[in-house]
């Protein structure tokens, strides 16, 4: 529901007031206060004229005035009280909340809520504030319609009371504005409350995808932007993605004019962090934009686009906030021939954090993350854990190394390569987002994407695809950010390994579902990429990964790396490691290895987290996140290595988790993300 | 050669031929239920002499620590955190150093204990053009509060109201869109079911 936008309350005192102070509050939005003391002589005159913001408040919210009257030896009335204020379909509520002496002084205080109106619908107006008809017979509350005003004229008795004004009999307009006065008459004092409202919702925020869309762009013929498009109330800080506005005006060529206002309710100046405006598909500015009402079977109707910032969080307090605003404030010129004043009005934009999609890796599955706590169940992220350890939409009839039938039957698609999981890791981001938008009712185009060890380079080819870019990203692609934990940018030493000269340790390691495949042939074609295969230092799929032209998706990549404490466990007896070393694969390089002093030289003593050189986690950088004494997955844990895991809980020597937040709530422009080549 | 001594040798062929070594898990049948938490007991029958035996569960179940003797009998683990579905379980032994031999694969059914409050399914509207295939994934909403992803479990099905525009493959949940329209596919899980909407457009150009 929306309020009031632009509140002005002025008052004149005629009165021997000690004090009189205004307060107002509401939901963190900023209502403003207004304090007065009155002179403590003859005439007592004064008037107050404050804005509750200069730029109005934004949202759903109450205001409450709190009046607070001293009287001496005299009696002391508010005299007269008049407040004056533009709403639309909302409710804007003073309410006396008195701490003088006397209940009796909050009888200066009236309190008026509209509800409704659509156009074949009822406009009720509720009052509180009188508590009984007064000891002199004068009238009490009265409504009284006037210019465009319909409905009730007269007068009710009574502490509160409501007036449903049925105008479904009325020829109301979806986009006239009608005026109201409610009046508290005694003879002391007089108060009234005036404003005007128009009929039918006057601005709505649209998410464009895809309905309102023509390839890439948004449409830009009246009629369409004036009847389809999703209703939303927000969108994703991701830059990416689009909130059409669309304005109700009165006329036909009437001037609406746009401007962005910040969450301190100033007029924002800084589209890196608050977003931008422009005209449909025209270019970004932080406004003012002026609009042209056009004409359509809806209407007259302006039409604008609200652009997000890229970056959710501006630091401080945003690294710990769920969601943030903006909004837009938007003023229709007086209509021609009209003796209204201009209507400014404002409504919130509600920015969240892009969705989060978590990409498991090789042999893994979407409960990887089972125990990345307490990550999983931050409030601030919508996270959602892609999987595509999913059985092949055909069955693999061979593959290289051979291994048995009845395993390769059961072989799932984590075992396999880059291209092939990736329309459906594709799929997994692109679901997410559409969940995302349905569940908060916001525009959203792009996801933040955390992917651990194959998930990470699997991500990177998703720029390959056709889909990436559709118009459900406006072109731009569907990844707002990387990040990578233990990722082989690079390949590992062990696939090589695993696929020559180690065939008993892979035979083992696949009794325990992770197969070890170079390629594999599904539904007849040979040569289709294994996980394994594609793994290795020297593969084409790694090799199509360093794009010479560069990656757009901005990256920041964590590696974890082992320390002699990961080791120590690999020296046990009767045990899987010894079993594997000692009695299984004694001739085999990687099990013969399989010790705390051997595995380093596995990576020729290059650091690493158990099953991923660092450098490889950097891609040959040294930008990256490095977090030691940790291992690269539980995997690798059953086989005697000592923990924490890279997806292991949050602890002391785990803290791959807030390096992820940092990075979540860091610029991607910033110096943590880099464009891989 | 005598064929006294021809007798002997054949004989000790066959004995040992007939005395090969092999490994059988007696104990939990194949597709035995069990859920997440629950403490294995699995038992081994040996015909020769291992130097050690090893149980092998797939993924997160992991490995049991090897035994030097019979009786076989290990205990196991299931992960309080494994996603439902079958699980295959071997057991594994060496006769001597390089030398070893597993047994026939069985096979566990891991499903949540309770049942869940409510189903939902993902992506909540899946887009397709004729042509193309894509993938849904149900999950339970559980007493605890967990949400987990029932898709790989042998219990979920998928069945869809208009198989002409939208056929879904009962058991894996993978959605082929074949002409324009709409369908609705229905995923269930132990009584609890879940529809989500699908459009087909026309196909793409290729």
């Amino acid at each position: 529901m929306t309020a009031s936008r632009v509140l002005l309350v002025r008052a004149t005192l005629v009165t021997a007031l000690l004090s009189f102070a205004g307060v107002a509050e509401a939901q963190n939005l900023p209502c403003g206060s207004l304090t007065y003391a009155a002179p403590m002589s003859d005439p007592y005159n004064a008037t107050i004229s404050a804005g509750i913001s200069a730029e109005g408040p934004i949202g759903t919210f109450t205001c409450t005035l709190n009046i607070v009257a001293e009287r001496g030896q005299h009696y002391l009335w508010l005299r007269y009280q008049e407040l004056w204020f533009d709403t639309v379909a909302g409710a804007t509520t003073f309410l006396c909340n008195a701490t003088g002496p006397s209940a009796e002084d909050c009888q200066n205080a009236i309190t008026l809520t509209i509800t409704g109106p659509g156009v074949s619908d009822t406009v009720t107006l509720a009052g509180d504030g009188t508590t009984t008809p007064p000891a002199d017979g004068g009238p009490a509350w009265v409504i009284i319609g006037n210019g465009n005003m319909v409905g009730f004229t007269g007068q009710l008795w009574g502490r509160t009371w409501a007036r449903t004004i049925d105008v479904s009999s009325e020829t109301l307009t979806s986009n006239a504005t009608y005026q109201f006065q409610a009046i508290n008459v005694s003879l002391n004092y007089t108060q009234s409350v005036y404003g005007t409202f128009m009929v039918g919702r006057s601005v709505q925020l649209l998410d464009p995808v895809l309905e309102l869309m023509s390839g890439n762009q948004i449409l830009t013929d009246p009629e369409s932007l004036a009847t389809l498009g999703t209703s939303i109330s927000g969108v994703a800080a991701d830059s990416a993605s689009q909130v059409v506005i669309r304005i109700q005006a009165q006329t036909p060529g009437q001037t609406v004019t746009l401007s962005l206002i910040n969450d301190q309710g100033a007029a924002s100046s800084n589209p890196t962090q608050d977003g931008t405006l422009s005209a449909i598909n025209g270019s970004r500015s932080s406004g003012p934009l002026q609009l042209t009402a056009a004409s359509t079977n809806e209407g007259p109707m302006a039409f604008a686009v609200y652009q997000p910032p890229s970056d959710f969080s501006r630091g401080g307090n945003d690294d710990t906030a769920i969601s943030r605003f903006v909004g837009v404030k938007w003023q229709l010129a007086s209509a021609q021939g009209s003796n209204l004043p201009p209507i400014t009005e404002a409504t919130a934009i509600t920015i969240w954090r892009p969705p989060v999609v978590l990409v498991h890796g090789l042999w893994g599955s979407w409960n990887d993350w089972a125990l990345f706590e307490p990550f999983l169940t931050d409030s601030r992220f919508f996270i959602t854990a892609g999987n595509y350890d999913i059985p092949p939409l055909f069955p693999i009839t061979a593959s290289n190394p051979s291994y048995p039938p009845q395993l390769l039957a059961t072989t799932r698609n984590s075992a396999l390569g880059f291209a092939y999981n990736a329309p459906t890791v594709l799929q997994e981001i692109q679901g997410a987002i559409v969940d995302f938008r349905t569940t908060l009712g916001v525009a959203a185009t792009q996801a933040d994407v955390v992917a651990h060890s194959m998930g990470g380079t699997i991500t990177r080819t998703l720029e390959n695809l056709p889909g990436f870019t559709g118009a459900d990203s406006f072109g731009v692609g569907s990844v707002h950010k990387l990040i990578t934990i233990g990722t082989p940018h690079l390949g590992s030493p062990l696939a090589a390994d695993l696929l020559f000269g180690n065939s008993c340790t892979a035979g083992f390691l696949a009794e325990n579902q992770n197969v070890s495949l170079a390629t594999v042939t599904i539904q007849g074609v040979p040569g289709v990429s294994g996980g394994i295969g594609d793994l290795q230092p020297t593969s084409f799929a790694l090799g199509q990964i360093q794009d010479p032209n560069g990656h757009e998706v901005p990256t920041a990549l964590i590696a974890g790396t082992m320390t002699q404490a990961n080791l120590g466990g690999l020296n046990c007896t009767l045990c899987v490691a010894s079993y594997l070393r000692s009695v299984k694969c004694p001739s085999d390089f990687l099990a013969s290895n399989l010790t705390a002093s051997g595995w380093p030289t596995v990576f020729g003593g290059a650091p690493s987290d158990a099953v991923v050189p660092l450098a490889s986690q950097w891609n040959g950088n040294s930008t990256g996140v490095q977090d030691p004494g940790v291992v690269h997955s539980s995997g690798i844990v059953l086989l005697n290595f000592n923990g924490p895991a890279e997806l292991d809980p949050l602890g002391a020597v785990n803290t791959i988790q807030t390096s992820v937040i940092q990075l979540l709530n860091a610029p991607v422009q910033g110096s943590s993300f880099v464009k891989l080549p | 050669m005598t064929l006294t001594r021809l007798w002997i040798l054949s004989g000790v062929v066959a004995g040992a031929l007939l005395a090969q070594p092999s490994l059988r898990i007696t104990s939990p049948a194949d597709g035995t239920v069990v859920h997440p938490g629950q403490p294995l007991k699995v038992r081994v029958e040996a015909s020769g002499t291992f130097l050690q035996v090893i149980v092998i569960g797939g993924g997160r179940i992991g490995f049991s620590k090897p035994l030097l003797a019979p009786p076989y009998e290990f205990t196991m683990q299931i992960p309080d955190r494994i996603s439902p579905g079958p699980y295959p379980l071997t057991a594994d032994g060496a006769t001597a150093p390089g030398q070893s031999t597993s047994s026939e694969t069985i096979t566990l059914m891991v499903e949540p204990a309770d049942a869940p409050i409510s189903l939902t399914i993902r992506p909540s509207l899946l887009r397709l053009s004729a042509g193309d295939k894509g993938y849904l994934r149900v999950f339970g909403v559980f007493p605890d509060g967990k949400t987990i992803d029932l898709t790989p479990s042998t219990q979920a099905s998928f069945t869809s109201d208009a198989p002409r525009i939208a056929e879904v493959d009962a058991t894996r949940g993978i959605v082929s869109a074949l002409a324009v329209g709409s369908a609705k596919i229905k995923a269930t899980y132990r009584g609890a079911s879940v529809e989500v909407p699908v459009t087909v457009a026309a196909a793409k150009n290729r």
